[in-house]
């Protein structure tokens, strides 16, 4: 049994520990926020925040989250930096076919949980290991950079 | 139609598309809807706006084929694409002569398409089609050997990230077209079209070389210095 913390409430795990954390939250938890885009953990699709670190879901066996806290973009949206970022990102045009964006929220909010006030270069590097397709990153970037002004305070 | 008719977007209602009420209008390619439905949609609600104050009020609106441009559409013969979209693209370069990296210190495009409907999603466009287009100049190796890929992971096919190229200028030039809605043209495909030839012809100016292929990764910069 793997006893952990998801999106603030305690959960457990019944079945094999090697099974992938973006697995277990999409299918066993039902909540399908976290993507997959490539299993490798190269695109950070499935970017999702472990005791507060951002990591790739789809290359993290499930026994390794027993006692952590996990954060989803479902967790993070009801909160007020995360209703921040999501206003944020759809004022700035951050999205476009979508399928990055959630991860880029985590990486958003794992970067303004260290930086409040993030320099382009900072979101830049923040973001880096999440791939966008479609948008050529910049509203993106500026997207968290508005974030980060209207939140402030918030972080 | 929400816009022309001064209503908000969620007073429009429209059924989802479905094969099985619409008769086959060819393919989906070049915005051909944009221009196509998006002016009939426009045009549509140009007379509905007429009869805003009734109950009740319909309107059909057929495709008109503008003057000017001949078609037949049972020899195919006469002028197929009516409107192009324009584009041009600067980017400037920074080489190492020793590692032959490149580093991009500036990209400018400027696109004629008319006139964007909504300048966020189009500058989203831009941006995204332009990155893509760079990936295939500086990184996009793909090679085939006996029918099978041999850069096919994430790990292997590499494409652009947020560090790879610095922030984009860009802007449209106001050239509306007359028949799409509000002036507008296509340009989802346009946008991928000039940032990477302008990227290659950086580089050669910069070592003074000339390029054959794309892409020109940095690993195979030194053997077209040879």
């Amino acid at each position: 049994m793997i006893e952990f913390r998801l999106n603030g409430k305690p959960v457990a795990f019944d079945g094999n520990p090697l099974k992938r954390l973006l697995d277990v939250l999409r299918d066993d938890f039902g909540i399908t926020g976290t993507k997959e885009g490539c299993g490798e953990g190269e695109c950070g699709a499935c970017s999702v925040l472990k005791d507060g670190k951002l990591v790739t879901s789809c290359i993290i066996p499930v026994g390794a989250v027993g006692g952590c806290d996990i954060v989803t973009i479902e967790g993070l949206r009801d909160t007020e930096q995360g209703k921040c970022l999501v206003e944020s990102f759809a004022e700035g045009g951050a999205v476009q076919c979508g399928f990055c964006i959630p991860g880029m929220v985590m990486a958003a909010q794992a970067l303004l949980l260290k930086n409040p006030h993030p320099t382009e270069a900072d979101v830049r590097l923040a973001i880096s290991g999440n791939i966008c397709r479609c948008t050529g990153y910049d509203l993106i970037v500026e997207s968290i950079l508005l974030a980060s002004r209207k939140g402030e305070g918030l972080w | 139609v929400a816009s022309t008719l001064e209503v908000g977007m969620d007073d429009v209602i429209f059924d989802a598309p479905n094969t099985d009420m619409v008769p086959d209008s060819g393919p989906t390619a070049a915005s051909r809807s944009t221009m196509v439905v998006g002016n009939l949609g426009y045009r549509a609600a140009l007379q509905m706006k007429e009869k805003m104050g009734e109950e009740h009020a319909e309107v059909e609106v057929q495709y008109e084929h503008p003057e000017g441009h001949p078609w037949d559409q049972s020899t195919f013969k006469g002028d197929a694409y009516l409107g192009y979209g324009w584009g041009a693209a600067c980017v400037e370069v920074e080489v190492d002569k020793i590692t032959n990296e490149v580093t991009v210190k500036g990209i400018w495009t400027s696109h004629d398409i008319g006139r964007p409907i909504d300048e966020l999603i189009v500058h989203g466009q831009v941006n995204g089609g332009v990155m893509q287009s760079l990936g295939y100049a500086a990184m996009e190796k793909m090679e085939n050997r006996k029918g099978h890929f041999r850069q096919s992971s994430m790990s292997d096919y590499v494409i652009p990230t947020s560090m790879d190229f610095p922030k984009q200028e860009y802007f449209f030039v106001d050239n509306p077209y007359p028949w799409g809605p509000f002036g507008a043209k296509g340009m989802g495909e346009l946008v991928f079209n000039g940032a990477d030839a302008a990227y290659v012809d950086a580089v050669e100016r910069a070592l003074g070389i000339s390029c054959h292929k794309i892409p020109i990764p940095v690993e195979d910069i030194e053997g077209l210095r040879k």
